[in-house]
């Protein structure tokens, strides 16, 4: 895949693509698109590690207190400069950049010393392991908020500053997602649970097709009422409005057109 | 003497303690805002009058219908045409259904029993917020309207995804997609144009087919089991597994010869028919999808009667066929 396109699709996880960049996306091969993926599913990968570090919030503040004691201290604004760079850097790069950059990122908080005899390096001291316990907490809480990008949907993580992860946004994935439909990609689901449902889904079709198989006139009517019956509990199950009705007058069309073939 | 240290950690126990309430309190806002907007939709769905054309797309399958709709005196009244291919038209007038098949060559009448959406769903946030990742997409124009984005995740593979487009004054549904577990797009629901807020006329509502047509009063159902009360007794069915949020919903109009019952999450509904074959083979045996909508059906034996289990619903395949293996004898 040429250098140009891995921009592209990056961008389009960052959902900064714009319909020409689109367009031109659309011609690679879902080959290389499946490769780039990979890349994506690895630094997703190296991502959930990160998650892993910034949730122990007591274990990580612990080490930090304990390490002030003893190691020098350095600005504050390094540590800001080694988050962000960690971020922009992290989007193309795969597994060993991104553990990289988050073990600087890490660092960068914990390789601090404190001048005890220093109020005023006290004070950024603490204001340093303060944003640290606080960025700590912000990204427990998201986590916590978003249980679905723990759950390995490796393309949904993008990096944003100060290593916090989050959600690509809807308008990408849709875009990502369109793009990539054709391929063998779980984005949501542990490993069981796929097995599960791609075990289900393989003894699903190798069943008769129960719209093919109603051949009788009374076979159609009774799948017919099932699917009438059902669209008059849905009014009550779900909000969807009109669309029960929507599905049974599709339905009844395409009834009829696989019962005149 | 307390060390520099011990001051430190509690200072900086009180900046934690801050700051993951700070952090608490920020992911709740966003959260309740995109909750309250979601329950004001679920309020709203009937309670609107509208007219408007809207795209349909079931799999492989894209119409166009034109609806209308009534709210009035707390009761719908509703027309759906089809716009493309053969026409045909439903017409709902409060728990009633009418659907006139394309050609007019059968009207099909229908008593659902439901006539107060959503009365149940009252208690279903909570549960939905167990089964469904929600989260804000920003907005977007449907129908010429800004809509909010509103992205509900299923947290695991026994439903299907959503996406919604709500109208934030009245909380409208604008449109929205159904997404299966891979992500793949199975259902789509748009509007291309939208009148809110009109005044809907009965002439509005009356059916655009007319003429000699052959009218079911008895239903295929009614008609396959009609001798059933000199047969046998129909005993009663247990669906012993349904996916972790659905509930039984109370409803419709109870029939003694086939079993029929409702689950719902709030979001997907799906449908359990247990019925005696009296005559001929009855339904036969497997599965099809269409679009978001999965139909399975097996048979059981149960006093050398045989039982058609069928399920319906906006489940995926994995669900469809877990409910129907667990379809048991009650006691």
């Amino acid at each position: 895949m040429e250098n140009q396109h891995k921009e592209t699709l990056s961008a389009l996880v960052d959902n900064e693509i714009d319909d020409l960049e689109w367009r031109r996306l659309r011609g690679v091969s879902s080959d290389e698109i499946c490769a780039q993926w990979r890349s994506y599913n690895q630094l997703s990968e190296s991502i959930r590690g990160v998650r892993t570090v910034s949730v122990d919030v007591s274990a990580s503040v612990s080490a930090a207190i304990a390490q002030l004691d003893n190691d020098g201290i350095n600005p504050p604004g390094e540590a800001v400069a080694d988050a962000q760079g960690f971020t922009r850097k992290n989007r193309l790069t795969p597994e060993s950049d991104a553990r990289r950059g988050l073990a600087s990122a890490k660092t960068s908080t914990v390789d601090r010393s404190l001048n005890s005899d220093s109020s005023k390096s006290a004070w950024v001291t603490l204001a340093v392991a303060a944003s640290f316990a606080f960025v700590s907490v912000m990204l427990f809480q998201l986590l916590q908020a978003n249980p679905a990008s723990d759950a390995g949907q490796s393309f949904a993580v993008v990096d944003q500053p100060s290593g916090t992860g989050s959600l690509l946004s809807v308008d990408a994935e849709e875009k990502l997602l369109s793009l990539l439909k054709k391929m063998p990609v779980n984005i949501a689901r542990s490993d069981a649970e796929t097995t599960e449902s791609q075990k289900a889904m393989d003894e699903f079709t190798q069943r008769p097709d129960l719209l093919a198989k109603s051949s009788s006139v009374s076979q159609r009517d009774q799948l017919n009422e099932y699917l009438l019956r059902h669209a008059g509990a849905g009014f009550l199950g779900t909000p969807q409005g009109v669309a029960p009705y929507a599905r049974l007058a599709s339905f009844s069309t395409n009834n009829r057109a696989v019962m005149s073939e | 003497m307390v060390t520099v240290v011990q001051r430190w950690l509690c200072m900086l126990g009180l900046l934690l303690i801050t700051s993951a309430s700070m952090a608490t309190e920020l992911v709740a806002s966003v959260s309740d805002n995109s909750w309250a907007l979601f329950q004001k939709m679920v309020a709203n769905t009937s309670k609107h009058s509208f007219r408007g054309v809207f795209l349909f797309s079931n799999g492989a399958a894209l119409s166009a219908m034109k609806v209308v709709h009534r709210w009035q005196d707390g009761v719908v009244r509703e027309r759906l045409l089809q716009l493309d291919g053969e026409m045909g038209e439903i017409l709902r007038d409060g728990s009633k259904i009418i659907c006139i098949l394309p050609n007019a060559n059968a009207i099909n009448v229908y008593e659902s029993g439901f006539s107060s959406p959503f009365a149940q769903l009252s208690g279903m946030p909570e549960t939905l917020a167990e089964n469904y990742h929600l989260s804000t997409a920003g907005e977007d124009r449907v129908a010429g309207i800004v809509a909010q984005k509103l992205y509900l995740r299923a947290v695991d593979a026994y439903r299907h995804s959503y996406q919604l487009w709500i109208n934030k004054a009245d909380g409208f549904l604008l449109k929205y997609l159904l997404l299966d577990d891979s992500g793949a797009e199975i259902e789509r629901f748009q509007y291309t144009q939208l009148e809110l807020g009109v005044v809907i006329s009965d002439e509005e509502l009356n059916p655009t087919v007319v003429g000699t047509t052959k009218v079911h009063e008895n239903t295929a159902l009614e008609r396959a089991t009609a001798t059933i009360d000199r047969v046998m007794t129909v005993p009663e069915w247990l669906v012993g597994w349904v996916p972790p949020g659905f509930a039984l919903m109370q409803g419709g109009l109870p029939d003694k010869k086939y079993d029929s019952q409702v689950f719902s999450d709030g979001l997907a509904s799906f449908s359990v028919f247990v019925v005696p074959v009296l005559t001929g083979e009855g339904m036969p045996e497997g599965g099809t999808m269409m679009g978001a909508t999965t139909a399975y059906s097996r048979k059981v034996v149960h006093a050398n009667h045989q039982y058609d289990v069928t399920i319906v619903g906006e489940i995926p395949p994995l669900s469809a066929m877990k409910i129907a293996a667990s379809v048991t004898l009650k006691n």
